[in-house]
This record gives structure tokens, C-alpha cells and sequence, in this order.
């Protein structure tokens, strides 16, 4: 068990942070701007509901989950363990926070969209 | 707080997530559902948890995985199996084919079987039901015809039961174009309180129960009045063999029956007509006309039955005839347990579902022992992987764990793909052998079934070579000896590898019989001429009033050789049996004979020779109803050289034999020639000529057909109902030729399956012994002596398979075929040609597998080493 396994993990998480790469997903990029806009008040309900009152999405609190945990693991966020409180059976919440790389991603983001919008011609399409 | 989400849900939530992401999660949809409790009410919220603690299942949060070593171990695990499987892809590819098949044909038949215990299911009383059958204790044979006495009787005596007959009778619905409706029943008002059918207008417990009220089918409803909703509207009803008619009041709408239902019907009278239409029905017990059925409530059946005898004494006087019975039959086993019974129409066979439930099993076994078989030989191409394992220190447990895991994952992955395999040709299965399977038949229970045994079963194939894995030494022993031990012939291969054999063995060997019974059946000599010989039914009474001028007129179409008028179709049950007696015989009872009426033209169309005395006359004065001829059977029955022109009893009158027939077979080769009476009779009776034979001599059938039409149309109105005999014979024979094709079909699987396994192995063996071989032939070793190398131990197996399936064979084979009054003998032809087929199979794999090594040059081979 030991040695070989750990000879694998070792192996195997070098080339997982390969493959998955920094690149941020649509969805997760929606989530990554949630988590900034709360501002350490962000967990699994708060980022469902802003998601669902900005955009009109419905996702449940587990794909949110799922995607924060994604979001932790290519290190865009931190996570913290928040207060326990009555209303949730005792449980206390965890609470994540976007950190510089995140907010650095977010901006890339941002610059080279805003770079491939100046590109765009004016068409017959638009309003302004 | 008093709203609590489910206990249950908590504890699956907990289960099934790991600690470190319970505080999240679990807060979390607590939280949520409070505030469902306040927005939509406490039901719904716990609904909501419920659904969202299902869907919050997430692989990364599993709890089994919640250190990340063992999930890393799994991942690699997975990902060793699989390049593994790509490296060597024939090899996983014929294992991967065996395993696939196998599952595919054990679902398949197992689809099969479910659809066959499904007959029947839909009536929510069939618990309780019990259908009444006429029932002989002196000889043990059961009918289900029964007289309207035998339930009347029964409600009398045991009044807590419930009773429903219903009697067959043809009619013609409607005013203009009547429709002729052959499934159209009279029945007891209490045929819906029995039997559950999906009602769409009308009152269940009321729609029968006045003189002329009618319930039809929905498609019967939307071809007489174009509506499905034809509730109150009235139609003339006009019964076919009686010649009565009724106005009748359509006092219900049903769904049509399913078809795994053995009560078709679409139409119902109230029983009221029936008693007015046949006067002795109500009084007399052999008036066997009715099919009756009970319910009986709380299981009380036994009493029912030990009251029987009481009862008939009681009803009939002490000296009743003894063949005089009455049997229950639970209706869940109507459908299966009915061959014995007469015009059963609806019959399964239990005897068949245990065969194929045998093959479905023996092949499903093959295909696994095929799995492991090749599994454990593979073990040596990864002696150096595990190895190196073990070097670095694995356990064996572990190593174990990881040939499980393939082994399940292999088993899922064909299991998965079997079931897509047999949904995808399921329209060309079912059309093949003409069922009506589907994959709906399934249930969520069946399907989680099919996913355990699919795993379970990956435990235990996937033990063995797991087991072999394990017991691989280190790398630093020596790798030949592993070699060795690996190809060596274990007991437990050489045990799979004979299953295997003796299983094809005995498959092919039913195969063969099978296929040589039906084409037996199909070509007997049927003791008459049937080539182009067409048949007319003529059902209605007016044109067989006006028979003779009809067969007359049709006797002048050129190309028509001869007509003659019958009062049986080929093949016909033979349904009117009469009493036979006669002086000087010293009979305690009658001897039961076949009654049918014929005309003078009858034996020379069919080319039947008379053996004795005269053929009937054409003044149908002299012969009518008092001469018979009597078949040879019938004949020999009575046993005296004289009896020609003497006088027997037949049916309580004196009757003139004048002439002995030829045995030729009315009924299919399930039963022997039975004995028979020749009559002649006038139209009008139960017996007389009801069926036209034209004896043809044309290429040109549809012009002649359109000439036979034009005729027809003259007498009658009703469409021209007619068949070949060739063909209805072949048709009798169906059941044996969906026997045939379908264990032809699985044989030749199990043979598929087999050769799978075999390729593989022999495979594996002539890699190993790749050097041996190279060596032998730089010395000159022949292609024989070299396939006797690599073939010898697969012979001795087989001849140890040959010992066991032979027998076996041998002893199903008859036992099958004593269901035949007249079949094959079986011989040492068969069975000599089943071994052939094995043997030479395996050879050719063989020798195909010695030719791919040998086309290397044996220098090159040795020179890498």
C-alpha cells in the first residue's frame, strides 16, 4: 500500500494540475463574480440566490458547491469555516472568499473580452 | 422548531458525504429548507429535501473517498486497466465478445420469461380466481367446456363465491354490412365484477345484466358506429349458428383485451339471450358449452373441492358415471399448465420456459467461465507489472482490490452494452420468432436487479483471477517459473474448458434433434394427397343449404379437378365425437369415435384408397346418416373378418358399414390417427358438410381465386374465407418452428461464445510456448505433431465433455420427443454429427491460431531473446 501509492499520488497530482489548467468556464466565471461581489459573505445559498436574481439562472446548491469546490481547488478562492448557527441544524457554514489570483483572472477576463469587443464592427444589430 | 426535514434523508446525506463537506452541505439545505417551510408549507419543503439531498450526490464528496490517496489509487487503478485492455486489444476484444453475447442472450431470454409470467396479471382478483373444468378421475383428461349447470350448481352450494360463464357463439352485428364477430361471448352478469378490463363507458355492475344488453370493444365500437362512445345506441345482432336476432343495447364500452390476456373477446351478450336462444342450456349437464370461472373469497378452495363429490351425488343420483368430475384450476396457471386442455387456444408451455430458462443460465455460464478463463491466462502478461507492485511494497490485499474492480468494471461495461445490443435488435427478434417483447416489460426493481447481479456477478468471476494475480511472486524471482505455473493446465480450467464443450455439445445436439423432428413433421406422409388443395370455410347456414349447387358451379371452372364437401377442415380437431357399440362386443363402455360428414367425392379427391367395400353413392336417399365407412383403425377396433355390410351402433342407432378407408391424419402429428366414421349426412345438423376442397391444376392461382370469388359472391355476401392445406398444416407446426429457430439461434451463441473462449486461450498458449515451437520446427517438427502440441489437452477435455453430454443429450432428446405421437428415432447419426461439428471447430480454431505463429521465422523469434 504505502510506498507505491504514494509514489502514484505524488505522479498523479502533478499531472492533474496540468490538465485542468487555470482556465475559467463560463458558469464559473459567474460564480467566481458572485463570490467577489459578497465579499466573504459567500457560501452555497447567498451565491444561488445572487446567481438567481442577476442572471435568472436556477442552478441547485450542490452544482454551486461543486463549481466553489472546482473554483478552491484551482486556487481562485479560499474557503473558511464561518460561525455555527441554530438555523442550520448547528452546522456552520463555509464561507469562501475570492482571492488576488482570482481577482486577476477576473480582470483578464474582462480585458480581453473588452479587446474583442472593440474589434467588433457596428452592425445594423445593435442599439447604441 | 418543530418542521423537520425526513430522518431518513439526514441519514442518507450523511452517508453518503464526506465529513469535511457535511458542515457545508448539510447546513446549507437545512437552510433552504426552512425557508421552503415558510414560502410553500411543510409537505412540499420535505419533498424538496428529499429531492435535493438525491441530487446533491457528488463523486468528490463521497465519504469512500474521502482521503485522496485511495481516490489517486482508484483513479490509477482505472487508468492501468484500461491501457491495459488497449495494449492488448484481440485479447480484450474476445473477452469483451464472450462476456457480451453471454449476458446478451441470458437477457434476452430472461425478457422472454418475464413476458410470459406477465400473462394473465392484469385482472386484480386473480388471486382468487379459479376457472372449473370437466374433469375425468378415470382417466385424468380435463376440459374446460363446461355446462351452465356446473356453475349454477356450484353458487348453490357454496353461495360465498362468485361465478362467471360465458359461451362462445358467432354473430353478425350491425344493420346494412354486418360484420362478422367470431370472439362474441354470452356471458353472466358478473363477468366484470371477476375479470378486470378497463372500462370506458358504461356501468361495470350493470351492463349485462338485462336481456339485450350488449358491451363491445373499443375498435369494435369504432367500426359499427364510428365512435367510441356508443353508450345507449341499439344494433341488430344476428347469431350464426342459430339464425335468430336480437336488437341489442350497447350498455358498455371496453378497452380492447391486452393480448397477454387468454379471455379475448370483443364482444359480450348478456347471458339472458343465451337461455332464451338454447332451451336446455339451463337444465341439462351435458349441454358442455360454457367456459365458467369463480372467485373464492379468502382462500377456501379446499372445501369447494372436498365438497365436490357430495355434490355431484347429491345433484345426479348415487350411481353417477365415474368419469363425471370437476376440477379447479388456480388462473395464474391457466396460461402455462393447460397443454392437456382442449382448445386451450392461449397456451404456454412451462416446459419450454424451463428450457429456455436452462439454456438462458447454461449460456450465461459459459460466457463467465469463457471470462475467467482468459482473465487468469492474461495473468502472465502482467507478471512484470505486478512485480514491480510488489517490489514497492503493495499488499496482496491490495492487488486483489484492483483485479476486482477490473473485473466488475468489465462486467458492468458488457452488461451495459448486452442490454443496448439486445434493444437495438429487439423489432428483428421479435419478428423472427413472432413475440412482442420490450424492454417497457422491466421494471425500476428489475433494472436495479440487473445492475446488482452485474456486479455481483463481476465479484465472483473477477475472484479467480485475482486470486492467480495475487499469488504472482515479486520481481525477483525468476520469470520463467511463473511462465510455467501460469499456462499450466489448473484442474479449474480444465473443468471450465469441458463445461463449455459439454454445454455446446448438448445444445447442438438439441438443436439438431429439433430441426430434424419439424422437418419430419412438416414432410409426413399425411396418408393423403394435400398439393394444391384449396380450402372454403362456409359458416353460413344459407349457403350450406346451398352447398351442393355451389360446389356444382365451382366444379366447372376449368382447371378445377374435383370439389368436395366436408364437414371438417384440415387440420381439424375433430370436434364431434360420437358413441360406437355393436353385437357381440364385449365393451363395458362405448368406444368414443370421430364423426365426420363427407360427400362421395371425399376419398377420391384426397386420393384416400378404399381398402374394403363401396364408396357412397350419389342418391343420397340410400346412404344418408344409416351408411358409414369406417377407417382401418376404427375398423381393427372391432376386431371381426365379417363385419363388412353388418350393422353397428353408432351414436344409439343402427348404422351399415359399407366400406373401409385408408388411416390418413386429420389432426397435426401431435396425436395418433384416432378412429373414424365416414357419414353422409343432409345440411342443418352439428355434423354435416360446413368446409369446401378444390382440387386444382393451375399455375395461375390468383385468376383462379378470382374465379372461385365470383361464384362465392352469388351465394353470399360475406368475404371469401379460404387457405391451402399444404400451408395450414405447415402453420399447425408454428409453435415447433419458433422452437426450433429460437434454440437454433442460442446454439449457435453458445458455439459463438465457445470459439471466443477458445481462440483466446489457444492464443495465449501458443505465445507461451512461442520459443518451444520455434525451437521444434528449426527441427524439423511437422504442422501435425505441432498441432497435436497445442491441441492435445484440449482433446483430452473434450473427450471427458463428450462422456457427460452425450448421455445427456441423449436422455432430454427422448424425453422431448415422446411429446410426439410419431417422430424421429434418435440415432448415432446426430450425435456423431454434434461431436463433428464440436471437434472439427475447435481444430480449425486451432490450426488457424498454429499457422499465424508459424508464419514468423522461427530465427527471428529466438534471436530476440
Amino acid at each position: 500500500m504505502a510506498i507505491t501509492d504514494n509514489i502514484n499520488y505524488i505522479c498523479l497530482a502533478i499531472t492533474d494540475n496540468i490538465m485542468k489548467g487555470t482556465n475559467l468556464g463560463e458558469f464559473e466565471e459567474l460564480i467566481l463574480l458572485a463570490v467577489g461581489i459578497l465579499n466573504g459573505e459567500a457560501y452555497g445559498i447567498t451565491v444561488m440566490d445572487e446567481i438567481a436574481t442577476h442572471t435568472n439562472r436556477k442552478a441547485s446548491v450542490s452544482t454551486i458547491h461543486a463549481t466553489l469546490n472546482r473554483l478552491e481547488k484551482k486556487g481562485f478562492i479560499e474557503s473558511f469555516k464561518g460561525p455555527a448557527s441554530p438555523v442550520r441544524g448547528g452546522r456552520s457554514k463555509r464561507l469562501y472568499r475570492i482571492n488576488l489570483a482570482g481577482e486577476q483572472t477576473l480582470r483578464r477576463v474582462r480585458e480581453q473580452r473588452e479587446k474583442l469587443w472593440n474589434l467588433m464592427p457596428k452592425t445594423s444589430f445593435g442599439y447604441e | 422548531m418543530n418542521e423537520q426535514p425526513p430522518k431518513w434523508a439526514l441519514w442518507f446525506l450523511e452517508k453518503t458525504c464526506a465529513d469535511s463537506f457535511l458542515d457545508e452541505l448539510e447546513g446549507d439545505l437545512l437552510e433552504l429548507f426552512d425557508r421552503d417551510v415558510a414560502e410553500f408549507g411543510l409537505p412540499k419543503a420535505r419533498r424538496k429535501f428529499i429531492w435535493n439531498t438525491f441530487f446533491s450526490l457528488r463523486w468528490y464528496r463521497l465519504p469512500g473517498f474521502k482521503h485522496l490517496q485511495t481516490m489517486t489509487m482508484y483513479n490509477h487503478h482505472l487508468k492501468v486497466a484500461i491501457r491495459h485492455a488497449a495494449k492488448y486489444k484481440s485479447a480484450t476484444t474476445v473477452q469483451f465478445l464472450g462476456l457480451l453475447l453471454g449476458i446478451a442472450a441470458a437477457f434476452y431470454i430472461g425478457l422472454f420469461l418475464k413476458s410470459e409470467l406477465a400473462f394473465d396479471q392484469m385482472h386484480t382478483q386473480s388471486d382468487s380466481l379459479y376457472r372449473v373444468l370437466r374433469y375425468d378421475p378415470t382417466s385424468g383428461t380435463r376440459g374446460q367446456a363446461t355446462s351452465s349447470l356446473h356453475g349454477a350448481t356450484l353458487k348453490e352450494e357454496f353461495p360465498f363465491i362468485s361465478v362467471c360463464r360465458f359461451g362462445n357463439d358467432p354473430v353478425k352485428i350491425g344493420e346494412v354490412k354486418p360484420i362478422l364477430v367470431e370472439d362474441f361471448f354470452w356471458a353472466d352478469s358478473t363477468f366484470f365484477e371477476l375479470f378486470t378490463f378497463k372500462f370506458i363507458h358504461g356501468d361495470p355492475a350493470t351492463c349485462l345484466d338485462k336481456v339485450n344488453s350488449l358491451v363491445i370493444t373499443r375498435s369494435k365500437s369504432l367500426q359499427l358506429f364510428n365512435t367510441e362512445n356508443a353508450l345507449g345506441k341499439t344494433i341488430k345482432v344476428k347469431v350464426y349458428d342459430g339464425n335468430q336476432e336480437f336488437i341489442m343495447v350497447v350498455n358498455g364500452i371496453v378497452e380492447d383485451p391486452p393480448k397477454n390476456s387468454h379471455i379475448q373477446f370483443s364482444g359480450l351478450g348478456a347471458m339472458a339471450n343465451a337461455e332464451n336462444l338454447y332451451g336446455n342450456l339451463l337444465t341439462q349437464w351435458g349441454f358442455s358449452w360454457l367456459r365458467t370461472y369463480i372467485q373464492v373469497p379468502d382462500n377456501r378452495i379446499a372445501e369447494i373441492e372436498a365438497g365436490i363429490p357430495t355434490l355431484l351425488k347429491k345433484r345426479l343420483g348415487d350411481d353417477f358415471p365415474a368419469q363425471f368430475g370437476m376440477a379447479f384450476q388456480p388462473f395464474n396457471k391457466v396460461y402455462l399448465y393447460s397443454q392437456d386442455i382442449a382448445k386451450s387456444s392461449f397456451a404456454g408451455s412451462i416446459k419450454n420456459l424451463t428450457i429456455f430458462a436452462a439454456i438462458g443460465i447454461l449460456i450465461l455460464l459459459i460466457s463467465l467461465m469463457n471470462y475467467v478463463n482468459l482473465a487468469t491466462a492474461r495473468a502472465v502478461t502482467r507478471t512484470k507489472e505486478i512485480g514491480v507492485r510488489k517490489v514497492l511494497g503493495s499488499q496482496k490485499g491490495s492487488i486483489i482490490s484492483q483485479f476486482m474492480a477490473e473485473s466488475i468494471l468489465f462486467m458492468v461495461v458488457s452488461g451495459l452494452g448486452a442490454i443496448a445490443l439486445v434493444s437495438f435488435f429487439l423489432p428483428q427478434l421479435n419478428s423472427l420468432v413472432s413475440l412482442d417483447l420490450s424492454l417497457g416489460l422491466l421494471t425500476w426493481s428489475d433494472w436495479a436487479m440487473i445492475v446488482l447481479a452485474l456486479i455481483s456477478l463481476g465479484f465472483m468471476v473477477g475472484i479467480l483471477p485475482a486470486l492467480a494475480m495475487a499469488k504472482l511472486p515479486s520481481l525477483s524471482d525468476n520469470n520463467s517459473t511463473i511462465q510455467f505455473k501460469v499456462t499450466q493446465w489448473s484442474l479449474t480450467r480444465k473443468l471450465f474448458v469441458g463445461v463449455q464443450y459439454a454445454v455446446t455439445l448438448v445444445l447442438l445436439v438439441a438443436t439438431l434433434v429439433i430441426y430434424n423432428q419439424y422437418e419430419y413433421l412438416k414432410n409426413f406422409d399425411k396418408g393423403f394427397d394435400s398439393s394444391q388443395l384449396l380450402h372454403l370455410a362456409v359458416d353460413d347456414r344459407d349457403v350450406q343449404d346451398k352447398l351442393n349447387l355451389l360446389k356444382e358451379k365451382i366444379s366447372q371452372i376449368p382447371n378445377v379437378l374435383a370439389v368436395t364437401a366436408t364437414g371438417e377442415d384440415l387440420p381439424s380437431a375433430l370436434n364431434n365425437t360420437w358413441d360406437l357399440n355393436w353385437n357381440g362386443s364385449n365393451l363395458k363402455q362405448p368406444i368414443p369415435i370421430d364423426i365426420i360428414g363427407v360427400d362421395q367425392d371425399y376419398f377420391n379427391l384426397l386420393a384416400i384408397d378404399l381398402k374394403a367395400g363401396r364408396n357412397f353413392t350419389n342418391d343420397y336417399i340410400v346412404d344418408s346418416a344409416r351408411s358409414v365407412i369406417l377407417n382401418e383403425k376404427a375398423f381393427s377396433l372391432i376386431n371381426k373378418s365379417d363385419m363388412l355390410g353388418q350393422q353397428v351402433t353408432i351414436a344409439g342407432r343402427a348404422r351399415t358399414i359399407i366400406g373401409v378407408a385408408e388411416d390418413h391424419h386429420h389432426t397435426t402429428l401431435h396425436a395418433q390417427v384416432a378412429p373414424t366414421a365416414y357419414f353422409i349426412f343432409p345440411s342443418g345438423a352439428r355434423v354435416s358438410p360446413d368446409n369446401l376442397f378444390i382440387k386444382l391444376k393451375t399455375d395461375n392461382i390468383p385468376n383462379l381465386l378470382s374465379e372461385v370469388e365470383e361464384i362465392w359472391q352469388t351465394f353470399s355476401p360475406d368475404p371469401l374465407v379460404y387457405n391451402f392445406v399444404d400451408e395450414a398444416f405447415a402453420a399447425a407446426y408454428a409453435t415447433e418452428r419458433k422452437f426450433s429457430v429460437l434454440i437454433g439461434a442460442f446454439t449457435f451463441l453458445a458455439i459463438i461464445i465457445s470459439i471466443i473462449g477458445l481462440f483466446g486461450l489457444i492464443n495465449f498458449v501458443a505465445q507461451l510456448k512461442l520459443k518451444e515451437i520455434s525451437i521444434r520446427r528449426i527441427l524439423g517438427a511437422t504442422q501435425f505433431s505441432l498441432l497435436h502440441l497445442l491441441g492435445k489437452d484440449f482433446l483430452k477435455v473434450f473427450l471427458v465433455a463428450l462422456l457427460i453430454a452425450l448421455p445427456t443429450a441423449y436422455y432430454f432428446a427422448n424425453d422431448w420427443l415422446t411429446n410426439y405421437a410419431y417422430h424421429i428415432e434418435l440415432n448415432g447419426t446426430l450425435l456423431l454429427l454434434a461431436t463433428f461439428v464440436c471437434i472439427g471447430i475447435s481444430i480449425l480454431v486451432i490450426f488457424y491460431q498454429l499457422l499465424r505463429t508459424t508464419r514468423r521465422n522461427p530465427s527471428e523469434v529466438l534471436a530476440s531473446e
